[in-house]
């Protein structure tokens, strides 16, 4: 491979590294901050994605067999009100979170209370149950046939073998606003509440504060950042289906890189990210077997073993100890 | 919380426990079977299905009690005893030339028999030896449960990462030597395999209760899911309670694998890990360390989910079984044979 | 010869002190109590003992053995059992299983250690297969103390044994431990209801705020006037 051919792979690897981040993001809020023991990612993933991808899509044409009966083809619709910069994506974006943050509500409202591990059965069942809604109702989104005229984000601006360049801005513009947003939050008046809840729950319910309602206002937070992911990779990949949210890629390859890039540090879950997704991808150039995808799922579970057992704390550890106590 | 102390005077007032009513529902089950309302077929189905389930949680219950965590790998320990047995039967003894023919009306020969206690020796080990390396470093350092359900994520994913490199990502076929069915009345059709794997559940089961009440290490376990620490003080060596309750929940789940490789016929690497919320479904429902919980629970959903596919869609069967967990865990989450801390 | 040796021992929970360079002796057969206000450190100098809790300080010298350092199933082998204040019987198990489960260090059958325990605790003896969990407050702790007597100990370390139990039971608990105690036992005793249990001691310590405050005889405290009005006013 040329200079040219290797520097355009690695842009198009740092995009779906920087999407990735976003998730990270998102679970660092739940775990790292909040200590939600989230195994459903894939689930917030999946609306986020399909709220994206479903409201620019042209509607259905019945010639090409397309059973879902919804398309939102904002980007038609809107037309002039575009401004010509595609204004049509920030709208996508901002419903994708909200899509994900109010879908949230009710599963959170149920499964907040529950203990740590019960919380991640639980969110296991509903991203299952998520994907196999997606999978069966056809008329929702096209079940397994999937969506795929999914469209371009400032297509026309440059040629198709350079779009990358491009969206990797996006992507890392995107990332950098979560990034700020998020720290924002955590160490404003609600995240130090957020911290101490994690701390010491018992403590923080006698001075008053209403536990579940600042972990339900998280969860629903980092849900919102999920789904903000699953909207950029719709646009990225510009296809859609159940199979894009297979657990191994839209779950664990994210709680990784939190564990590796540090849980409870921002800049670890974006760290992370990069780290892990590089190992992914590096592994890709072995020779022979070594770069199936089989392999890459046992070094993704060797790789949350292995840091939980040597380095709970990941590359960058903790931002603020407040105690020594691991969540 | 006010809900939860109108619902508890509500059970007080009718004076019935939590089996009255499991029985009760069986009862309006097996009725409106007879009355053609439900199929019958389904029911029995429930009921093989449920007992592979059984199977399974009882060995995950044990885990769950003794050890105070959700061991999320023991899919895969189904996964890979199902895997092994797939390529005993089809390598050694294709190699040695015996032709094995089904055994009776079964669709498996003696082979399989042969088999099943090597992997169950096979995955006990392995259940032991994860414990060795891994969960009783993180015992020792005191980390929560939440840590550990982690960490047996990891060992999971690992876990199917190597049957998948080892066989494919592909469904492999199980053999299967024979396809008799049995037509009995009322429309039911039922493979003998069915009464195969209702024998084995049935002999593990009874072996377990036995084991628990009458020998010093079953009662040793059941002192040491009451209260481990006391158990320590009294003197009881609950290293070696936790390395019999690794032996046992591989074990069972090696079965359990091998159970449903033979009544579905086909192996995916990911079968064990889907398997996992029915699986805690049926330990949550019959309360976390109770065995004899998990049976009923995993009879529960095991009979719903095939019941339920008269109306909904079959892929659905695990959206069943998860709002049953859901239900449960805002009802009662501690199962119907638990007691309240 | 002093069987427990207990020297400038500190301990605590994570990053809390409790004990804060705690000594004190037992001798053998000896009836020794240990009384102080709530929070001084009391259960925690127990848990320390037996290993439940390290010490970070000190020795603990059990017949001229260092066992601060030894886990607690080896500790409880060599001849200390422990009645923990609360949550002290296995309550799915039933009372024959409980005191087979403390005899689980000895190989062989348990049945006859069974009826010797049972002996002392004629209550007990014809609801072999009642499950723990359905005794009643007293008869819980008559169950863990039989418990703890399967071990044949030398040293039996008590906690609160009388706490949240109606005063006729409070009154046979302590015969039976008097009862035990003159079979040859060390008793380390725990107690609230400090005006009785000094009563039946040879030797008692005040604990406070994590460190020694006095020690001595029984008696002697029993008459101290300082000592009863810190110590023993109300528990009459």
């Amino acid at each position: 491979m040329d200079i040219f051919g290797l520097i355009d792979y690695t842009v198009g690897w740092a995009v779906v590294a920087g999407i990735y981040a976003v998730f990270s993001l998102g679970l660092n809020v739940h775990w790292g901050f909040t200590g939600l023991f989230n195994i459903g990612i894939a689930g917030f993933f999946a609306i986020g994605a399909y709220t994206s991808a479903l409201i620019t899509t042209p509607p259905p044409k019945e010639a090409l067999f397309e059973d879902f009966i919804f398309g939102g083809n904002l980007p038609e619709y809107l037309g002039f009100l575009n401004f010509g910069i595609d204004l049509w994506f920030l709208l996508a974006i901002l419903a994708a979170a909200a899509m994900a943050g109010i879908i949230a509500i009710p599963i959170g409202l149920v499964t907040i209370r529950l203990k740590g591990d019960y919380l991640a059965i639980t969110t296991l069942g509903v991203a299952e149950a998520i994907r196999l809604i997606f999978l069966n109702e056809k008329w929702l989104a096209n079940g397994s046939r999937g969506l795929y005229n999914i469209p371009k984000f400032l297509g026309d601006v440059v040629t198709p073998a350079n779009y990358n360049y491009l969206y990797l801005i996006v992507v890392l513009i995107v990332l950098g606003f979560l990034y700020v947003m998020v720290t924002r939050a955590i160490n404003s008046p609600w995240g130090r509440v957020l911290k101490s809840i994690r701390e010491d729950e018992m403590t923080a319910q006698a001075n008053g504060k209403n536990v579940l309602n600042f972990k339900l206002q998280a969860f629903i937070f980092g849900a919102a950042i999920m789904g903000i992911g699953g909207a950029l990779y719709a646009h990225n990949i510009r296809f859609v289906s159940p199979i894009s949210f297979d657990p191994l890629y839209a779950t664990f390859v994210i709680w990784a890189m939190l564990m590796v890039g540090g849980s409870g540090n921002n800049k670890g879950a974006i760290l992370g990210a990069f780290v892990v997704w590089g190992i992914w991808a590096g592994t890709g150039f072995l020779p022979g077997f070594i770069a199936s995808p089989s392999i890459r799922l046992f070094m993704i579970g060797l790789l949350i073993v292995v840091v939980i057992l040597l380095r709970p704390d990941g590359i960058m550890g903790e931002e603020r100890k407040i105690s020594q106590k691991i969540p | 919380m006010k809900q939860t102390e109108n619902t508890k005077s509500f059970w007080n007032l009718i004076k019935l426990t939590p089996v009255h009513y499991v029985l009760l529902v069986a009862l309006v089950i097996i009725i409106l079977s007879l009355l053609s309302v439900i199929k019958l077929e389904l029911v029995i189905n429930g009921l093989v299905m449920g007992s592979i389930i059984a199977m399974a949680s009882m060995g995950l219950t044990l885990v769950y009690g003794n050890l105070k965590f959700a061991h999320m790998a023991h899919g895969d320990f189904m996964t890979l005893s199902a895997y092994i047995v797939l390529f005993i039967l089809t390598v050694p003894f294709h190699y040695i030339g015996m032709r094995s023919t089904g055994l009776g009306p079964f669709t498996f020969g003696y082979p399989l028999l042969i088999a099943i206690p090597f992997v169950v020796l096979v995955t006990a080990s392995i259940a032991i030896g994860l414990d060795r390396i891994i969960y009783r470093r993180l015992r020792n350092r005191g980390s929560n449960s939440v840590i550990l359900a982690m960490c047996s994520l990891g060992v999971a994913i690992a876990g199917r990462g190597i049957v998948q490199t080892i066989w494919g990502g592909d469904i492999e076929q199980f053999p299967r030597l024979s396809k008799l069915y049995y037509q009995l009345p009322m429309d039911v059709r039922i493979p003998p395999d069915a009464i195969f794997i209702a024998g084995v559940v049935l002999i593990s089961t009874f072996s377990l209760h036995l084991f628990l009440t009458r020998t010093k290490m079953g009662k040793a376990m059941r002192a040491t899911a009451d209260n481990t620490e006391l158990a320590k003080v009294t003197g009881i060596n609950t290293e070696l309670v936790i390395r019999w309750t690794w032996a046992l929940s591989g074990g069972f789940a090696a079965i359990a694998g091998v159970l449903l490789a033979v009544f579905q016929a086909q192996l995916l690497p990911s079968m064990g890990w889907s398997f996992l919320i029915p699986l805690f479904a049926a330990v949550i429902l019959g309360g976390i360390g109770n065995p004899y919980g998990a049976v009923i629970g995993a009879m529960i959903v095991g009979i719903s989910g095939e019941v339920s596919t008269q109306w909904i869609n079959p892929t659905y069967k695990p959206v069943i079984a998860f709002a049953i967990l859901i239900i449960m865990l805002l009802l009662r989450p501690q199962g119907i044979l638990g007691t309240r801390d | 010869m002093n069987l427990l040796n207990v020297k400038n021992t500190s301990s605590g929970y994570g990053d809390t002190e409790i004990l804060h360079g705690v000594s004190l002796n037992v001798g053998e057969g000896e009836l020794v109590t240990v009384i102080g206000p709530n929070g001084s450190g009391k259960s925690t100098l127990m848990k320390t003992v037996v290993g439940i809790l390290r010490s970070t300080t000190g020795q603990i010298i059990f017949r001229d053995k260092d066992i601060s350092v030894i886990p607690t199933e080896i500790i409880v082998r060599n001849g200390i059992s422990y009645v923990p204040q609360a949550n002290n019987v296995f309550p799915s198990l039933s009372i024959t299983e409980n005191l087979e489960m403390g005899a689980f260090i000895k190989s062989g059958n348990p049945s006859k250690r069974i009826s010797e325990v049972l002996e002392l605790f004629p209550d007990l003896v014809d609801r072999g297969k009642d499950k723990a969990k359905y005794l009643s407050g007293g008869q819980r702790q008559m169950l863990a103390l039989a418990r703890a007597l399967m071990l044949d100990p030398s040293l039996l370390l008590l906690d609160e044994p009388t706490a949240g139990l109606a005063p006729m039971m409070i009154n046979a608990v302590f015969e039976k431990i008097q009862l035990i105690n003159s079979s040859g036992v060390a008793i380390l005793l725990i107690e609230q209801n400090a005006r009785e249990a000094l009563k039946i001691s040879n030797r008692a310590y005040v604990l406070a705020a994590g460190q020694n405050q006095l020690e001595g005889n029984g008696e002697d405290l029993l008459n101290d006037p300082e000592v009863a009005r810190l110590y023993l006013g109300g528990q009459e």
